[in-house]
Parts: C-alpha cells; structure tokens; sequence
C-alpha cells in the first residue's frame, strides 16, 4: 500500500507489545535466552501486511463473529417489543465481526508488532496434563489422577528428577485424599472403580 | 440516632458473645484456609463449609458464615495476588496489580494493603447499612431495566480501561465475553444456544473453568514458555509491610473504592459484581500515572478490594429488604437462612432485631477479626513463593483442577478448562487481554434479559434507553468515556506518526 499518508502509522496497541512490564521479561537462564534470541532473528510467520500479531488477532475476532453468526442463522429474532432468543446473539456476533474487520484492516495499512513465537512445549503438556486428569478422575479414581497429573505435567518444564517428582506426587495426592475427602467430605472416588469400594 | 446506637450495640452483645466470637474466628479462619486454595473461590468455599453451621443456632451459624464468608473472600485475594488465580469475578482485578506487586517481590504490601482496605470498607459500610439501609432500599427501586442496561453498558465499556492495548480489542474481548455467557438454555424461550448439541453444556459455561483457564493455566503455560521450563522468579522481598508512601497512595483509593462498591452494591442484581472493575476503572481515569496500573500499582490492589468488600456488604439491603440475592454467595446465606427458618425480606429487622442486628454487627466483627487473624500470617503466604516454580506449578495444577471437578463432580469442567487454557494462551500472544471477556461473561446474562425486559415494557421502542432521565445519564456517561478514551489513541497515533517522518 504505498500511498498511504502516514506509511509508519502504528496502532497504539503493538508500541508496548511484546514485552509487557517485568512480567514479560524472560528471567535469564541460558536456554531461554538463546531460544528467544533466536525467535527474534526470523520472522515467526510470513503474512503479507506489516502487523501480523494484530491481523491474526482481527481474523481470530471475525471468525468468532462469523461461527456465532453461523450457529444462530435459524434462531428465531422476534420483533423489538418481544425479543426472542436469536436477537442477541446476532447482534453480539454482528458486532464482533464489525470489531474483528477494523482490527485486521488496521493490520493490514499499519506497521506493528509480528506474531510472536509459541511454547509447543509448555502448552501441550499443560494442556496434556490437565485432559489426563480429567480423563482419568471417574474412573481411576483421585490418587492415579493426582499421580498422572503431576507426572504429565512435570514434562512441561525443567522436569524434576524422579525421586524428588515421586515425593511431590505422593505428598499432593496424600494430601488432597486428606483434605478433600477426610476433611471437606466431598464425594471423590478414590482409587479405581471396582478395585476398591 | 440514638435508635441506631441502641441497635447496634444489641447487634453487638449478641455477635460479642464468646460462642459467637468464637465461631465467628473459627469461620474466618477455616474459610481463608480453604479460600487460599487455588481454585476453591469464595462460593466454593462457602458452599463446602455451609454443613459446619447446620447445627447451631440461627444467630450462630449465621455469624460463623459470615466469617466463612470473608475468610474465603480474602483467602480468594490472596491466592489472586500470589499465583494470579481469580476465583470469582471481583477477583479479577485484584489479580491484575497483585499479582504484579507480587512478581516485584511486594506480595506482602499488597496482601497487607487488601486486607487494611477491605477492613476500612468493611466498617464504612456497616455503618451505612446501619443508619441508611431501609430508605436506601428504594433507590434500588428507581432501577428499571432500562437503567440496568446502561448502567452495564456503562460498565463494560469502563471495562475497556481494564487493558492497557487497543480499544478495539478489548471491545472485541467483552464481545467474546458475552458471546461464552449465551452459552447454555435461554431462559426466556428455554431454546438451547451455542451448545453444540452437548447436555454438559445446557446449563452454560461456570466462571470457575473460565477464569482458571484464561487466568491461571494460561499463566503458567506463559511462565514456563518465558523462562524454558525454570518458572519465574519474583524479585526479592522488599517488604512485608506499606510504607508511608504506600499509605498515601493508597488511603484515596479506598475511599473511593468504598463509596463505589457501597453504592453500586445497593442496586440489586449485576451491582455488587460491577463493584470491584468499576473501582478500579475509575483510579485508572483519576490517577495522574495511568500507565502504572497492570505494572503494580498500589491503588488497583486498594481500591478494588475496597468496593468488593464494600459492595458485598452493602448487598445486604436488597438482599434483605427485597429478598433478591445479588451473587451466588448471597442466594447460599439465603439458603442457609431458610434451612433454620427464617424467611429474609423487610419484616425480619422489626420480627427478629437480634438477628438482624446481630448480623450486622459480626461483619464488623468478621473483619476485624479476619485482620488480626491474617496480618500474622502474610509472611507465610509470602514464603510460598519461594518454593521452586517446579514443584509449585504442578500442586496447582492439581488443585485447580480438583476445585474445578467438584464443582458439579463433572469432568467435563476439567475439559472446558484444559480448552480455555489454550484460548487464553491463544490470546495473551495476540496481545488480547483476558480481564474485559470476564466482566462481558459476567455482565451477559443480566444484560440480555433487561435489554429484553426493556424493550418489552416499552413497547419496541429503543428510545427508552436515552428518554428516562437515570439511563439517558448513564449512557451519556459511557459515551463520554468511550470518547475520551478513543480520541488520545488517535492523537498519539498522529503525532507517533509525525514523529517517524
């Protein structure tokens, strides 16, 4: 777009991007220093336009709109003085699609900030370790959902060495048996169905 | 007057008697015990603790809930300020410059600062109740729905200021918000929305899955990413205690906070959620330094905690005199009344003053005590942070996900949460924040079925909104706001612009 009046306009959102406060800032061990440096030196995802945060951002919004839309296309609206069930989801679903557009077209006329790097690692074993439990909680009971939580969840980091990685696993589901069970009698099926009572 | 005076110390002897001033403790203490927990929010913890007051005495156990009540609350605050997990929606503001007090090794000032406003606000308001609670019981009553949504609208749009990114993504996040709360039967014609032909979901979507997911597993999915797998460290530990300078910028803010959440508390309803934002909405507009809040501001710990206190007390008057819970903790003392046969609505302060009175005076009770109880022991909830991130991410990962299941012992909960994890992962790399979705999932509901309600009464007429005097005033407030808001976004733009060329 090379006629654009300002060619280095720059949504206010992406000037404080990436690094946001203390919090953003990658306390520096080794590993996470280089991969960030490392990051930064390729461009995470080519995109045509000079903002892709802010574009994947504005055509996740639309998208949103665009299936709420969708979903309630037989829902009925009624009239203004008697509202029924499809009038709101069509407006809120309407109004974010109008949202999602304008922040994808200002991605698309202004610079800002590129899509940052993901952490595949910490989201899939995060996300792993918490689907584990909740496959595993009816059926085998709190202790082996505790144990394998902790286990699939301990490869989302540094992982700790095995003894220590036991100790923690036995101390959390001892003490949520002790808690939750003994002490706030919540009805939580302790070991494995059939095993036990 | 002197009949307030008369009243109160009734209210007194009876909260000041050493069974109830025990069991008031015990309730604060068991309660913050419980509340600290990641993911046990106060309505969790009031929920599992209310079988402990069964058999006492109605004044008894109603006293002891109440210290439940705020021990759970500010064991809620506690867990927001030290791991970043909201356990119900006023919370969430809490986490948003609590939690980075605590990264900048201030987890001490903030707790000590949550706990010193909260008991300030607390006693305000208890006297509020005490000499204006039956007439301002009829404000409530000017509140038609039409003023109900623009007061939302009003406090959504305040909810943009929440974020400190772009306007337009934070609208689209209240949007995404109000979009999660339709989830579920509409009540109204009793159709299913957005269920995607799932039973589990007929009933919507719970805070509790939401805000952990978006807050707490996101969290923890971004600190281990940021620090390959070590986890963050907080700065050293400053202090444990405010300073002079943090007295100063605090003690406005909780003014404020309260006179906010007391008055926004009367209203019967959405009120006593829009408390705790709309403080801190407003430090955010008042305050010289806007860019300090969301980097550990002291006066967005203040004033938040302040208004939900003062709002949660002042919640009282509609509950009591109209019989209209405004929060699921309060329809749980509802239910709890009606289990030893009291019935709440405007005879109970001329049929039973001792125990109305008796109430009132244990929350002014409950918080002192919940004070001396918890000043001791911020410097043990401090040391938590010092545990290796390694060991402390996985404990609440188990104890986010315990709390979540027994909600409804339904593991399909631990599944939404596990997916609104990634969502809020998803998100936080789009640079979209996820504090304004909350208030939109909270606000939803009652803002769909008064926009409806309105409507109805007049007739299909959208003007109602702007032609009743109270809601043409608010939502020329919220105009206003959202102007001012918009229009330095664009100058800065401009002049960003000049300055490149």
């Amino acid at each position: 777009m090379p006629s654009l009046p300002f060619p280095n306009l720059r949504p206010s959102s992406s000037v404080a991007t990436p690094p946001r406060g203390p919090s953003a800032t990658p306390f520096g061990t080794a590993p996470a220093a280089s991969r960030n440096a490392a990051a930064d030196e390729r461009t995470p995802l080519r995109i045509p336009g000079r903002a892709s945060q802010d574009l994947a951002a504005g055509l996740l919004i639309t998208s949103f709109g665009l299936i709420a839309l969708w979903m309630g296309r037989d829902w009925p609206t009624g009239t203004l003085a008697y509202v029924q069930s499809g009038f709101f989801p069509r407006m809120i679903g309407a109004l974010m699609v109008l949202a999602g557009a304008v922040v994808t077209g200002r991605s698309l006329l202004a610079h800002g900030a590129a899509l940052p790097s993901w952490g595949w690692r910490p989201l899939f074993g995060v996300t792993a370790a918490v689907l584990a439990f909740a496959g595993t909680v009816e059926t085998l009971g709190l202790v082996p959902a505790v144990l394998i939580l902790v286990g699939v969840g301990n490869l989302a980091g540094q992982p700790l060495r095995p003894v220590p990685l036991a100790l923690l696993g036995g101390a959390l589901a001892a003490g949520c048996v002790a808690l939750f069970v003994w002490g706030l009698g919540l009805p939580l099926q302790v070991w494995p169905l059939g095993v036990w009572p | 007057m002197t009949d307030l005076i008369g009243n109160l110390l009734l209210g007194l002897t009876v909260s000041l008697s050493p069974d109830n001033l025990l069991l008031c403790f015990g309730g604060a203490l068991i309660g913050t015990l419980i509340g600290v927990l990641p993911g046990l929010g106060p309505t969790a913890t009031v929920a599992m603790l209310l079988p402990l007051t069964f058999h006492l005495p109605p004044v008894g156990a109603l006293i002891m809930l109440a210290g439940i009540f705020y021990g759970s609350q500010y064991g809620g605050s506690a867990t927001a300020i030290l791991v970043n997990l909201p356990g119900e929606s006023s919370s969430v503001v809490t986490c948003l410059d609590g939690h980075a007090m605590a990264r900048q090794g201030r987890a001490g000032v903030a707790l000590a600062t949550a706990a010193l406003a909260s008991l300030f606000a607390g006693i305000v308001t208890t006297f509020l109740i005490a000499v204006a609670g039956p007439p301002l019981a009829g404000v409530a009553l000017a509140f038609g729905p039409a003023e109900y949504v623009s007061l939302m609208l009003l406090g959504l749009i305040g909810a943009v200021t929440l974020a400190h990114g772009s306007v337009v993504k934070a609208i689209a996040m209240i949007l995404l918000g109000l979009l999660l709360s339709m989830v579920g039967t509409d009540v109204n014609s009793g159709d299913t929305r957005f269920t995607f032909g799932l039973p589990q979901l007929y009933d919507g979507i719970d805070f509790v899955p939401l805000a952990m997911g978006l807050f707490g597993l996101a969290e923890i999915i971004a600190s281990l990413e940021q620090t390959g797998g070590v986890g963050r460290t907080t700065a050293p530990i400053a202090s444990l205690w405010p300073k002079r300078e943090d007295v100063r910028q605090a003690w406005p803010a909780t003014v404020r906070g309260t006179v906010m959440g007391a008055l926004l508390g009367i209203l019967p309803g959405g009120g006593a959620t829009l408390g705790s934002f709309a403080a801190y909405s407003l430090e955010k507009k008042v305050s010289r330094h806007p860019e300090r809040f969301g980097q550990g501001a002291i006066e967005g710990v203040a004033a938040p905690e302040a208004a939900n206190n003062a709002a949660s007390q002042a919640c009282f008057i509609p509950m009591l005199s109209l019989g209209i819970p405004p929060n699921a903790i309060m329809a749980l003392m509802i239910g709890a009344m009606t289990i030893h046969g009291i019935t709440p609505g405007p005879q109970i302060m001329v049929k039973q003053p001792e125990l109305f009175w008796g109430m009132i005076a244990s929350m002014l009770i409950g918080n002192v005590i919940l004070v001396i109880l918890n000043l001791p022991m911020i410097g043990l909830w401090v040391r938590l942070l010092r545990v290796p991130y390694g060991y402390l991410f996985p404990a609440i990962l188990v104890f986010c996900c315990i709390g979540t299941y027994t909600l409804n012992n339904s593991a399909f909960n631990v599944l939404l949460m596990a997916l609104f994890g990634v969502l809020g992962y998803v998100l936080r790399k789009l640079d979209c924040e996820p504090a304004p979705l909350m208030l939109g999932f909270v606000l939803g509901p009652l803002l769909e079925e008064n926009l409806g309600r309105a409507l109805l009464l007049s007739g299909g007429d959208p003007t109602v909104f702007a032609t009743r005097p109270i809601s043409g005033s608010l939502l020329a407030v919220a105009a206003l706001l959202l102007l001012v808001m918009v229009m330095p976004a664009i100058r800065r733009r401009r002049d960003e612009a000049f300055k490149d060329e």
